[in-house]
């Protein structure tokens, strides 16, 4: 549970200190989304299934993490994006169902996520002006996209392998493992929130 | 997951390798163009020089010549009948133009370092100090323990280097004294340049044209100006020349 709502304290953070900061907007907004649908998902678990809001969740992966790395890889991203978002859904609607974990169209958008950054450092060791990457704050952020990325890449594919919800124990320590990741990115980009600040 | 900690490993260490290239390369190509401004720079020194040499020749030969065809239509003029008035005028113009003269072989001598070029670093400042001395501006002492000959590009550059130093303490630190002190040992020839001025702020001074011009004349040899300057003891400079540089 403090996961998710470490999502709304990163956001407050970044909120504070980088408000005039226009190129973390994207980041911000997808931390308060993030951090908001979480949160709901906690509230309604004990009303019902919430996965639903789990699918929606994953939309705003995508999505977001394409609007935050958009100016930065390139332009054919936006094509593999649309076309992981089209599956996605379609996957999500017909394939399983919005009221259960769509594990393979989740792992698919860890999958774009991992691209994203691999494209980022691509780009980042081709730039003309290189700096030393401690002095690069989107360096870290990626950083901690795409390991958040791999460990939920790994999670959603192993929960597609094995029937968790007939085993207890190992999907219990599987979402505590994601969990984990999902702090990791988190205390990563608040570092990345004050580095900058500092920086300034 | 283990493929992409391995990804960021192999960035990180790739990025770094290349930066540390780059950076290198940067290096390099400013060394390189601090290089061709040296070159430019002495070789604006050199010019300068050169053009001074034709200068004094100009004026020893032809201002001198012109000078001294004057003086002779004077002594003619002399020996010819004239009231005693225009004997004073005369001989009036005579005197104005001995002392031109004088002055025209006294600039193109200080131009041309004649004394340097003809006898040798030590008897030149010795000459130098002796000029100074006579002015009666500053009481000068000069050592000099120079062992062997000297090259004459360096020889005419430490020569510079102390008439510049001169002409600083001379405007600029109201000294009483200046002692110049000149060695050379084996394969280096050195000297110590001390005035009892009010001194200055090394500092803020050294980007003045003529300090500038001193450590050109002086780095163009791969040599080495230490500056000490303090309000109670005055200034000095130690100035280290190697003799077997070639650049």
């Amino acid at each position: 549970m403090f996961s998710e709502y470490l999502y709304l304290g990163t956001w407050l953070l970044g909120g504070l200190l980088l408000k005039d900061k226009k190129e973390y907007r994207f980041l911000l907004t997808f931390l308060l989304l993030q951090g908001g649908l979480r949160v709901f998902a906690i509230g309604l678990s004990y009303l019902g299934n919430n996965l639903f809001i789990y699918q929606l969740i994953g939309l705003v992966e995508l999505i977001g993490a394409f609007f935050i790395y958009r100016n930065r890889v390139s332009d054919k991203w936006k094509n593999i994006i649309f076309l992981t978002t089209i599956f996605y859904l379609v996957s999500s609607v017909f394939i399983v169902s919005i009221w259960s974990l769509n594990s393979i169209g989740l792992a698919m958008v860890q999958l774009a996520i991992i691209g994203l950054g691999i494209n980022y450092l691509w780009n980042l060791y081709r730039s003309k002006s290189l700096k030393l990457l401690n002095k690069v704050p989107f360096f870290w952020i990626n950083t901690a996209f795409i390991l958040y990325a791999s460990g939920s890449f790994f999670f959603h594919l192993m929960s597609a392998k094995v029937n968790m919800e007939t085993n207890d124990s190992l999907f219990n320590n599987a979402w505590i493992l994601e969990a984990g990741f999902g702090i990791l990115r988190l205390l990563i980009i608040c570092y990345t929130f004050i580095f900058i600040i500092r920086e300034k | 997951m283990f493929l992409v900690v391995s990804t960021l490993v192999f960035f990180a260490y790739k990025y770094q390798r290349k930066l540390i290239k780059e950076r290198a390369e940067t290096q390099e190509i400013q060394e390189l163009l601090k290089s061709e401004e040296l070159k430019s720079a002495y070789a604006l020194l050199e010019g300068q020089d050169k053009e001074r040499e034709r200068i004094a020749q100009d004026l020893h030969d032809r201002m001198g010549g012109q000078l001294s065809t004057i003086n002779m239509y004077l002594d003619l003029l002399e020996k010819e009948q004239l009231n005693p008035k225009q004997q004073e005028l005369v001989l009036n113009v005579k005197k104005a133009t001995d002392s031109t003269i004088e002055e025209v072989r006294n600039t193109a001598h200080d131009l041309s370092n004649s004394t340097l070029n003809y006898y040798g670093l030590s008897k030149a400042i010795e000459h130098l100090c002796g000029v100074l001395r006579d002015s009666k501006k500053i009481a000068v002492q000069f050592h000099s323990s120079v062992q062997q000959d000297i090259p004459s590009l360096i020889a005419r550059d430490i020569y510079s280097v102390i008439q510049e130093l001169v002409t600083n303490t001379i405007r600029h630190a109201e000294a009483k004294e200046i002692r110049i002190e000149l060695t050379s040992i084996e394969d280096e020839v050195n000297f110590i340049y001390e005035d009892n001025g009010k001194g200055f702020d090394p500092n803020t001074v050294k980007s003045g044209i003529g300090t500038k011009n001193i450590e050109l004349r002086v780095q163009k040899h791969n040599g080495n100006v230490v500056i000490e300057s303090n309000e109670r003891i005055g200034t000095s400079y130690i100035i280290e020349i190697p003799l077997n540089y070639e650049r």
